[in-house]
């Protein structure tokens, strides 16, 4: 009986700490959010991802842990533009928190306002891997994210309007802090601006035009296809490296084929980091930019 | 294509002829419907999104040992109807023609309760093992596990009724109870647990903390309440059942399933994959079996798969598969029992496409020789396609 005793107490005075210390709950579905919530939300939030640095968001197994995880959530913060279509429809309807659903209070879809580049004029499965909505990668390019970093910020003062003017002031922070970092690249790029560039998968995109390079073509002949010989080999033949500087592409695309149009066309291999989290020194939404600029201005001044 | 297990199992119901017409003529209606009003995942019926896709599953088989008997169908068809219904229900539905019949695979709804509970009502693939949840041409073979096949029909257990399931909150591992109560569990051709078939399972899914290693493993229980009766079928002149399928009361039916993936650090699309399913059912014989003998002791019936695959990207895969099982009340028929070894390959061009080829080595103790098969398996899907799990 004393031991019983004993024990209700100690749940009852660890439930009375963790309310103490309650932290705003919050998950995401990638690395790139969760650093976005980190920004805005600071001490107040306490951010897990769904999908780890170097997973493909666009390709992910439902899993009862994400289920759990969403379901314990004070807020879910999704990418958007159908990046997480194959997986977070099931997840979502899953989760046993109807607050973090898609119309719920704590749910955000980061996108919501983000002007999308390269949205489709019609769409068909014969165009590849499209999204309808647009190019779903703008946490690339920290001036794009601001919009998601804002409804990002409006989430977390519908969840905890208590600590409103903490997350006003460190959006606004944000938004300055990423308009001096992108004008500061921006400039260090003007001497190349228009450079031509080959791309694996329209992954940074967002990045290469504002940096005013110019895609001139991809190693995906379609999004999301594996490219043949024949394509391979017209991208070799077609370009020079007075067309394009470099190649760049994704981790977890297969090298080898980079390498080989970039050798073949006699240009470097970039290899960038998708996601935060993912090379060293890409720990935050703005530092992966700048990992990824000065990859490509190395590139470029070789 | 169709194995000797499931050749021996695809005889019809006479009586479920008449439903064939029915649901062939409200298939086509409610297909033409969607397909006029509905578009994948866009604004559909009154500007409310509705997810609608289609998809279709052809396969090529040729034995070796008799290329004679060699053939190319249309195995599957099937539309998929699902969305939100209000912020409380979600909705789906599965209309296929599998092997010549019409049918409604899926009609369920389903709503989150507090607690951390969830409800599904209608008709669904029951929670019974793994495999039993997942359509035919998702299977990670080209061709179903014999253990499936045979014990569960070629076409799982579906069942009308619902069940509630439980999630507990740790996240690591998880753990999830399903309880459910059925009406009665069929499939199109007719093999039926009688009475009022209650289902439990238990399952709990872990992932290591750099999320290399993720392990899914699964216990599930079947049985039923209330009156048994395994007579639905037709009975001969002399008083016996010439339907062979469902001759017996299935007591209870119990599985052991495991999933195992391995993706290397900073891979997103290479990994391992290994899986399997343990089962095994109680019965008591019918006396009207047409192969009934007196003393003839039915016994239990008992049977596994295990595979493994190993995606070198999100393109290509390789795998193997053994399959050792009994027949459905192969005491009735002499203890029969399958074994087969058999690898594959497999691309995948999209998401929606995928090609498999795949090699079987047949030992079948009913047949005198070994048999050697090849099957080609093509999946195609338009529109939308529920998630996959894990």
């Amino acid at each position: 009986m004393k031991k019983t005793i004993i024990f209700l107490l100690m749940i009852i005075i660890s439930a009375g700490l963790s309310v103490a210390n309650a932290r705003v709950r919050v998950t995401t579905t990638t690395t790139d959010l969760a650093s976005l919530v980190e920004i805005i939300g600071g001490d107040l939030v306490d951010v897990t991802s769904l999908s780890r640095p170097l997973q493909d968001a666009h390709y992910l197994d439902a899993t009862p842990g994400m289920v759990v995880r969403i379901s314990r959530s004070d807020m879910f913060v999704e990418n958007g533009f159908e990046l997480e279509m194959g997986w977070i429809p099931e997840v979502l309807r899953e989760t046993r928190n109807r607050r973090v659903r898609r119309g719920g209070v704590g749910h955000v879809d980061a996108s919501s306002g983000i002007q999308a580049i390269q949205v489709p004029e019609r769409i068909h499965r014969d165009m590849g891997d499209v999204h309808p909505s647009g190019n779903p990668h703008y946490t690339l390019e920290p001036v794009t994210s601001q919009q998601a970093a804002r409804n990002i910020a409006n989430g977390l003062i519908r969840v905890d309007g208590d600590n409103a003017e903490i997350y006003r002031r460190n959006l606004e922070q944000y938004i300055e802090d990423s308009n001096r970092i992108v004008s500061k690249w921006q400039e260090k790029f003007e001497p190349w601006k228009g450079a031509g560039i080959i791309i694996y998968h329209k992954h940074f995109d967002y990045m290469l035009l504002k940096l005013g390079l110019n895609i001139v073509d991809a190693i995906e002949p379609l999004p999301g296809l594996a490219p043949s010989a024949g394509h391979v080999a017209g991208l070799i033949s077609g370009y020079n490296p007075e067309t394009v500087r470099f190649v760049m592409m994704e981790p977890w695309h297969d090298q080898r084929v980079g390498k080989q149009v970039a050798n073949g066309i006699g240009v470097p291999l970039v290899v960038g980091c998708p996601t935060v989290g993912s090379c060293d020194g890409a720990d935050c939404i703005l530092s992966l930019f700048e990992t990824n600029a000065q990859k490509l201005f190395d590139a470029l001044t070789k | 294509m169709q194995s000797k297990t499931c050749e021996y199992f695809s005889n019809r119901y006479a009586h479920q002829q008449r439903w064939v017409g029915i649901f062939r003529t409200a298939f086509i209606s409610l297909f033409l419907f969607c397909m006029v009003h509905g578009a994948s995942s866009s604004a559909g019926l009154a500007g409310t999104p509705i997810n609608i896709g289609a998809g279709i599953d052809l396969i090529f088989a040729l034995p070796f040992d008799d290329t004679g008997d060699s053939e190319f169908e249309v195995r599957a068809f099937e539309l998929n109807i699902g969305a939100p219904v209000d912020p409380f229900f979600d909705m789906l539905a599965t209309l296929s023609w599998h092997e010549g019949e019409f049918d409604l695979e899926e009609a369920w709804a389903s709503a989150v309760l507090p607690g951390g509970f969830k409800v599904l009502l209608g008709r669904e693939f029951i929670p019974f093992g793994y495999l039993n949840r997942i359509h035919e041409h998702d299977f990670p073979q080209a061709d179903q596990p014999f253990v499936i096949e045979g014990l569960t029909t070629d076409h799982g257990f579906i069942g009308d009724g619902g069940h509630i399931e439980y999630l507990a909150p740790f996240i690591n591992p998880t753990l999830t109870i399903n309880v459910g109560i059925y009406n009665n569990i069929q499939h199109s051709i007719g093999r039926r647990i009688d009475g009022f078939p209650v289902l439990g399972r238990i399952q709990s899914y872990m992932q290591s903390g750099d999320g290399t290693h993720s392990l899914l493993m699964g216990a599930s229980y079947l049985s039923s309440i209330g009156s048994k009766d395994p007579m639905s079928g037709r009975l001969d002149g002399d008083g016996k059942t010439s339907d062979r399928r469902a001759r017996g009361k299935i007591n209870y039916a119990a599985g052991f399933d495991l999933k195992y993936k391995w993706t290397p650090v900073g891979q997103t699309y290479r990994g391992l994959t290994l899986g399997g399913e343990y089962l095994f059912f109680d019965y008591d014989a019918y006396e009207n079996h047409v192969d009934y003998e007196p003393g003839l002791d039915a016994g239990d019936d008992q049977g596994f798969y295990a595979y493994l695959e190993w995606d070198f990207n999100r393109f290509w895969g390789i795998g193997y598969r053994y399959d050792n099982t009994d027949i459905l009340f192969s005491s009735i028929l002499d203890d029969a029992r399958i074994n087969a070894h058999s690898i594959y390959g497999q691309w995948r061009p999209t998401e929606f496409s995928r090609l498999r080829f795949q090699y079987q080595y047949l030992n079948d103790d009913r047949e005198a020789d070994a048999e050697h098969h090849l099957m080609v398996q093509s999946t195609f899907f338009i529109g939308w396609h529920p998630p996959h799990r894990f």
